[in-house]
């Protein structure tokens, strides 16, 4: 699937990852992987700047933690962000039957 | 490799002046673990390291997008600073009209109240052009505009703010008493402090947009001011009112603003013989003054503002 494309979808992407459990950036981009088949490959540096903003507006939460002696920030969904991830899921489903429905004519 | 790649990073944020310490702890962490992954995946360590980079991005790509994403929420953050601004000063205005009849002379100089004119025009545009972008990150070309709009919003009113302290410590000794003018003194420092504020806002929202904007010329266009004026007035019935008559005072700015100017003179006059009731001559050079302070910031910030096309 064409980057671009998926990059307006990324803050639902990311909200539903998160909506599975708290994760660092690198599992996010995993989730989304695995989830979409392998279909969505992100630029994986797009990831950080969605993530901040997304905690800038308050739909996520973060700290930081250590592992392996290396410093790791995870990110949790927010009782705001599940409220955006609910929204966005509506938009997202009458878009696609939008869609789906021109492209019925074809 | 995924030391020189952070290095790398580093340099690229600092020179669109976003800021890098945490970010650059999270892209350690990420690039790592990736590499680590595609090592036990059965890739020699250093294809490993190489691998994960490419998969990052370039150090530019993301730095750039990064840098706008902070960029968007510190003009964001700057928009409003300068609404609390504008409108601490306007209170503080309004206090001083409605107070002692000592102080209805306030604001004093003429500069001090123009400079509030082009405030109040200058934060609209910025207001405008901030909330088609709500929630998202801002254009790079709009960014300009808006780090712009609140500049001259900001410039202004603290010319403004300067002026009338300056006007007020030049006044004769004795004529204010202390007493009267308390409240609305403090009020009138703490507006100062707030416009300082938002000053400082303004300034880092413009470095920050001027760091990341490619395609300067193209973020003051009038076309992308009415977009995001038609992004704003999303009831029908606004739109067939606002936008014909937004489009065409961005096509035809100089009738525009002559015509504005020539309502501004006919307003001031007016409210000038029916205020003071003094002479019309009086009232009508007042108003002339309102009308000539209108066409002078227009030449003079029009463009800054997008209201007007940049020279070919």
């Amino acid at each position: 699937m064409r980057r671009d494309v998926l990059k307006n979808h990324l803050e639902l992407l990311v909200l539903t990852a998160l909506e599975a459990g708290p994760g660092h950036g690198y599992s996010i981009i995993r989730a989304i992987r695995e989830r979409s088949g392998g279909e969505f490959e992100l630029l994986e540096g797009s990831l950080y700047p969605a993530l901040h903003r997304l905690e800038r507006d308050g739909l996520v939460t973060s700290s930081w933690s250590e592992v392996a002696g290396r410093k790791r920030r995870v990110y949790k969904l927010s009782r705001k962000g599940r409220a955006a991830l609910d929204e966005q899921e509506r938009d997202w489903r009458r878009f696609e039957r939008a869609v789906n429905l021109v492209l019925a004519d074809r | 490799m995924i030391g020189d790649y952070l290095d790398e990073l580093g340099r690229e944020l600092r020179r669109r002046r976003a800021p890098a310490a945490r970010l650059l702890r999270e892209v350690e962490d990420h690039l790592r673990e990736s590499a680590a992954e595609l090592h036990s995946s059965g890739l020699t360590h250093e294809q490993a390291e190489s691998q994960a980079v490419v998969r990052f991005g370039a150090a530019a790509t993301v730095a750039a997008r990064f840098a706008q994403a902070t960029a968007s929420a510190t003009a964001q953050r700057a928009v409003n600073a300068s609404t609390l601004a504008v409108a601490g000063y306007a209170a503080v205005l309004f206090g001083f009209a409605t107070g002692s009849q000592l102080l209805r002379d306030f604001p004093q100089g003429a500069p001090s109240f123009f400079a509030f004119q082009l405030a109040a025009v200058a934060l609209v545009v910025a207001l405008v052009r901030s909330w088609r972008w709500r929630g998202q990150v801002v254009a790079q070309s709009e960014l300009v505009a808006i780090a712009r709009a609140v500049a001259v919003a900001i410039g202004a009113l603290v010319v403004a703010a300067v002026s009338e302290t300056a006007v007020a410590l030049s006044r004769p000794a004795g004529v204010i008493a202390w007493s009267e003018a308390r409240y609305l003194t403090l009020a009138f420092a703490a507006a100062f402090v707030v416009v300082i504020a938002a000053a400082f806002s303004a300034v880092r929202a413009s470095a920050q947009a001027a760091a990341v904007a490619t395609l300067p010329t193209r973020a003051t266009s009038a076309e992308s001011l009415l977009d995001a004026l038609d992004a704003l007035t999303a009831r029908p019935l606004l739109r067939r009112l606002v936008r014909p008559l937004a489009r065409t005072m961005l096509r035809h700015p100089w009738p525009a603003t002559l015509l504005v100017a020539s309502a501004a003179f006919v307003a001031v006059t007016a409210v000038g013989l029916a205020g003071d009731g003094g002479s019309l001559a009086a009232a009508a050079a007042v108003g002339g003054l309102e009308a000539t302070v209108i066409v002078a910031a227009f030449a003079a910030f029009g463009r800054l503002l997008g209201l007007r096309p940049t020279a070919a």
